[in-house]
Order: structure tokens, then C-alpha cells, then sequence
């Protein structure tokens, strides 16, 4: 659906020569949710500016539905990016426009005539849950709302593609998890590609079925979100996932110090389970195997776009021996097991 | 006991009302609402178009938007920086060419265009820029022309303090007209000069005064009130 082929993106800033964008390829297919996570200035926003010809490459090939952007004309890469959705963090409504005025004004642009707009744009309105406020302005909405309508209005040529940009960076975690829920939704019912930056795993984590980690202007990791949050294989990568996960929560952290000081014999393990094996009891057996005992620290079941992730924090108590038994007991199982060293 | 004299004779000078001709004083009002109302129509389009084309050039690299930028930059610096009075003298050749005359009302318009469309131009022009940035992208995502951009993006979002503007300059117009009154073009500034300085009938220069007055404060409150009912942020 998309493609990137060794694709760079070079700015002038101050007589300065910077790579916002290095060689980048990438394949994302139709009907997929792709994440693309990096710290800001990364290159990500970049990059999805590249997908809707707001920047153009400085080289490499762009194709969205195998039609290459690259030599598009002003005016055809205009008509072109009438199927291609855009949400913002900041929502970017008109003022002075009202809901149902911004979600017709892309229809507007593509030349729908004046009934077909207000139909279509109320249908829109319906399918994002603010139809008794059509006739409000963005003033009198609140953050989430505002996002709705971003999304309708991304929504209304119908778009083969729907690219985010950090559409929920500025909502509170419950709206977060809102507007992903719509997003979700989105693409499902209506089979829309959607790709979109963050900085944020969690988003990542919650819709996304592919994920790739940028870096100063390359990609350094990509795969199936599960894989990568299972075995992230760079630092930055793993430091994303951190961020997401509870162990690094301040409390958490407490609780490991307190423990650590009670039984400094014990050893401290994270294990992670996915999909199927989250039930198993794996604990229990470890126990009974190793004859030792297992203290439960903390645990937590994190959902993903496909399959639930549980994470379990557990100290193992006995002396070398008996801890490096238990590490290898568990690693016999489908679960990946990490040991939580000192800071 | 001599002071209260004086101020009793300065009031008797302000309030000699046989003094007033209410018919050449009605005639000078209509003649300041004409000079206001023309000049305030085409300073505001002068000034719009201006304001436009100083904007879009602004950070241009080509040379064409540069020349027009550096142009029309020129331009409005000049003439905003000439005082009044001596631009409409400076222009009598000018606008005995264009308007056969140089004397009455019309007479006024080319130096109030002029004065004024400059400074307006820029107003549109500090206008425009407070537009969100983010909105524009969004519209250039949706694939807006530049036509499309400045119609239903710039001028709706910057139109609140466009409004506000062109008030403003709607209020110095008035100003303006008096000055050009003291040189022959008509209404209550010329009226004031030839009755109420030249007769030394400081009730007439009273009297114009509160019309003028009037005037402005119309102005001003319909340029509130319009603001207030468009701007929804």
C-alpha cells in the first residue's frame, strides 16, 4: 500500500546541511495500523509528511497504492492528497468554522457539491459520536471532541490512507484511549491504512499491528509490535519499553528496593507472557521444581492490538544455587524471563 | 470676580446656537459620511489586496515574489510615513487629473486612499500572520490551492482582527476628512474651519465637533459588535 524506497530527506538550516530523514525504506501494507516511535526529532514527523508530499524526498521513491508521488505535479499531488487523511496533535480545526462546516470543508476542496457534502459530513459526524454537536464550534469542545472531529474530517474523500501525527499527545489517558478505540474502529470497519508517529509505547502497544523505531533519521528497529516488545533488540527501543512498562514506575522500583533490603539472598526476575501462555502456572511449577519459594512482587496484564501481554515480577528466594536452577526452570517455558538488576 | 466674567463670556461663546446653520451643517455631515464610507470601501480592498500580496511574498525565494515584495514594501513605507496634509497638497496635480477637480469631497478620496490603504496593508498583513500554522497545514494536507488557501483559510480565520483593522483605520479616515475639509473638500472639518475659525463662531466648531464625534463612536461600536459576533474562538 505504501512504500519507501531509500528515501532521504535533506534540510538547509543556517548554510547547514541536516538529514531529517536517512535511506529509509519501508513496505506498509493495506488494512494495517503502522506505528513509527522515536523521540522528537527523530526525523518521524518528517517522514510522515513524505507519505502526503508535504515535504518532498530529496531522494529515493514514494508510492502510495503503487502510484509514485515523486513527479507529481503541484496540482496532481493536490488532487492526490484528497485520499490520503491527515490528524494532528493539536486538532488544526478552523475557528471559525463548525463542525459540520470543518468536516464538509475537505469536500469543499474536492469539489462536492453542496447536499452530497452536508450528507456525507453529517454520516461522519455519526460515526465518530458527536452528532448532537454539529452545529457547535471547536471552541466549546473539549480536547477529545476536537480530535473526533479532526478524524471525521480526515475521513471525509474517503481515504485510502489516514496518517497521524501524534493525534493523542495532547488528551488525557482516558480520552487516549478513546480516540485509539475510534482509530481501531476506523480500521477496521472501514479498512483504512493507517500509519502514525508517537512518542508514546503505549499507543503502539494498543493499536498498531507493525512498529518501527526511529533515530536520528533511520530506522533502527521494525516488526510485529508483540515481537518487538518481546525481544527488543536496541537500547532505544528497549528504553521505549520500559517507559510503557510498570517496572519503572517510582512505586514499583520502592517496592523492589524494600524487598531487596528483606531477603538480599533473592533474586529478582521479570517474566513476560503473551497470548496464550498467560495462563499457565508456570510459578508453581518452577516452585515445586527447584524447591524454593517464590515471592509475587507485582503483576499486570497489558492489552495489545491482537493479544494480551502479561508482565509478573517475582523474587526468587534461596541461595546461587538454587536461583540459577529457577532461572533455567523458567526459561524451559514459552515465556521471556529478564532479571531486574540493581540501578 | 473677573474670572467668573470670563468664563461666563466663554460659555456664551460655545452656546450661540442662532449661530448654526443646520442645513450647511447637515450638508458637511453627509459630506464626511461620503468621504468615510468611499474611502473606507476602497482602503479596505486597496489594503486587502496589499496586505495579501505582502504576505505571500514575504518569504519567498524567487525573484519575482522578491521585486514585488521589496515593491510593495517601498510603497507603503512612503506613503504611510507622509503627513496628511502635505500628501494632499502633494497630490493636487494627480487628482485634478483623475477627478477633474480640487475642490468637494471626491477631490479627497485619491490622498485618503493613499494615506490610508498603506497603513491598513499592514494591519492585514500582522493579521494574517497570527493565523494558526498548524490550520494551514491542514488545509495544504487536504489539498487547498493558494486560492483556496487564502479564501477559506486565511481571510475567514484572520477576520476577527481584519474587522478590528479596517475599524481603526475607518476612525483616523474620519480624522483625515476634517484635514482635507481645512483645504476645500468639504464636510465638518471645513465647515469648523471657514464658520467656526474663520467667523470666530466657536459654537459651529462645538457643534461639529459632537457630530464628529458621533460619527466615531458609531464606527467604533459597529466594528465591536461585528468582531464580537464572528469571532468564535
Amino acid at each position: 500500500m505504501i512504500t519507501l524506497k531509500n528515501v532521504t530527506k535533506t534540510f538547509i538550516n543556517n548554510k547547514e546541511l541536516f538529514e531529517a530523514v536517512k535511506d529509509t525504506s519501508i513496505e506498509i501494507e493495506k488494512g494495517e495500523i503502522y506505528g513509527i516511535v522515536g523521540y522528537s526529532g527523530a526525523g518521524k514527523s518528517t517522514l510522515l509528511r513524505l507519505l502526503n508530499g508535504l515535504e518532498r524526498p530529496s531522494s529515493g521513491k514514494i508510492l502510495i497504492d503503487s502510484k509514485e508521488l515523486t513527479p507529481l505535479s503541484q496540482r496532481e499531488l493536490r488532487k492526490e492528497r484528497q485520499s490520503i487523511g491527515m490528524i494532528f496533535q493539536h486538532f488544526n480545526l478552523l475557528w471559525s468554522r463548525t463542525v459540520l462546516e470543518n468536516v464538509c470543508f475537505p469536500l469543499e476542496l474536492a469539489g462536492v457539491n453542496k447536499e452530497e457534502r452536508v450528507e456525507r459530513a453529517r454520516e461522519l459526524i455519526a460515526l465518530v459520536g458527536l452528532a448532537d454537536k454539529e452545529k457547535a464550534y471547536p471552541s466549546q469542545l473539549s480536547g477529545g471532541e476536537k480530535q473526533r472531529v479532526g478524524i471525521a474530517r480526515a475521513l471525509a474523500n474517503e481515504p485510502k490512507v489516514l496518517l497521524c501525527d501524534e493525534a493523542t499527545s495532547a488528551l488525557d489517558p482516558q480520552t487516549t484511549d478513546e480516540v485509539l478505540e475510534l482509530l481501531s474502529k476506523i480500521n477496521r470497519e472501514l479498512n483504512v491504512t493507517i500509519v502514525l508517529i508517537t512518542h508514546e509505547m503505549e499507543v503502539v502497544r494498543k493499536i498498531c499491528d507493525r512498529v518501527a523505531v526511529m533515530n536520528k533519521g533511520v530506522i533502527v528497529e521494525e516488526g510485529p509490535v508483540l515481537q518487538v516488545f518481546k525481544q527488543p533488540q536496541e537500547d532505544i527501543t528497549k528504553r521505549f519499553i520500559k517507559q510503557d512498562r510498570e517496572v519503572d514506575s517510582k512505586e514499583t522500583r520502592q517496592a523492589l528496593k524494600g524487598l531487596k533490603k528483606a531477603y538480599p539472598e533473592g533474586q529478582i526476575l521479570q517474566l513476560l507472557f503473551q497470548g496464550d501462555n498467560v495462563g499457565a502456572p508456570v510459578i508453581t511449577q518452577v516452585s515445586r521444581q527447584c524447591d524454593c519459594d517464590i515471592n509475587i512482587i507485582q503483576g499486570s496484564i497489558q492489552s495489545t492490538h491482537n493479544t494480551p501481554m502479561g508482565t509478573l515480577i517475582v523474587q526468587v528466594l534461596g541461595n546461587k544455587e538454587t536461583q540459577q536452577k529457577a532461572l533455567e526452570q523458567f526459561k524451559t517455558y514459552p515465556i521471556e524471563v529478564e532479571v531486574v538488576e540493581d540501578e | 470676580m473677573n474670572r467668573l466674567l470670563t468664563v461666563g463670556s466663554i460659555l456664551t461663546e460655545y452656546t450661540n446656537f442662532e449661530d448654526v446653520s443646520w442645513d450647511r451643517l447637515w450638508t458637511a455631515t453627509l459630506q464626511t459620511l461620503y468621504m468615510t464610507a468611499i474611502s473606507v470601501v476602497l482602503v479596505f480592498l486597496l489594503g486587502l489586496i496589499l496586505g495579501l500580496i505582502l504576505y505571500e511574498t514575504r518569504h519567498h525565494q524567487t525573484i519575482w515574489s522578491v521585486a514585488l515584495y521589496k515593491a510593495v514594501s517601498v510603497f507603503v513605507n512612503i506613503f504611510r510615513s507622509i503627513p496628511f496634509i502635505i500628501l494632499i497638497v502633494l497630490l493636487i496635480p494627480f487628482t485634478r487629473a483623475i477627478v477633474q477637480s480640487m475642490t468637494g469631497p471626491t477631490a479627497a478620496l485619491p490622498a485618503l486612499i493613499l494615506s490610508a490603504a498603506p497603513f491598513y496593508a499592514r494591519l492585514v498583513e500582522t493579521s494574517l500572520r497570527e493565523v494558526d500554522k498548524g490550520v494551514i497545514e491542514a488545509a495544504e494536507a487536504m489539498g487547498a490551492s493558494k486560492w483556496e488557501l487564502i479564501f477559506k483559510v486565511y481571510i475567514p480565520e484572520s477576520l476577527p482582527s481584519i474587522i478590528a483593522g479596517i475599524t481603526v483605520t475607518a476612525i483616523s479616515l474620519v480624522g483625515y476628512t476634517a484635514m482635507a475639509g481645512v483645504i476645500g473638500a468639504g464636510g465638518l472639518g471645513n465647515l469648523a474651519y471657514l464658520e467656526g475659525f474663520q467667523r470666530r463662531q466657536a459654537t459651529v466648531t462645538l457643534v461639529a465637533t459632537a457630530v464628529i464625534l458621533v460619527i466615531v463612536f458609531v464606527i467604533q461600536f459597529i466594528g465591536d459588535r461585528w468582531v464580537s459576533a464572528i469571532d468564535k474562538r
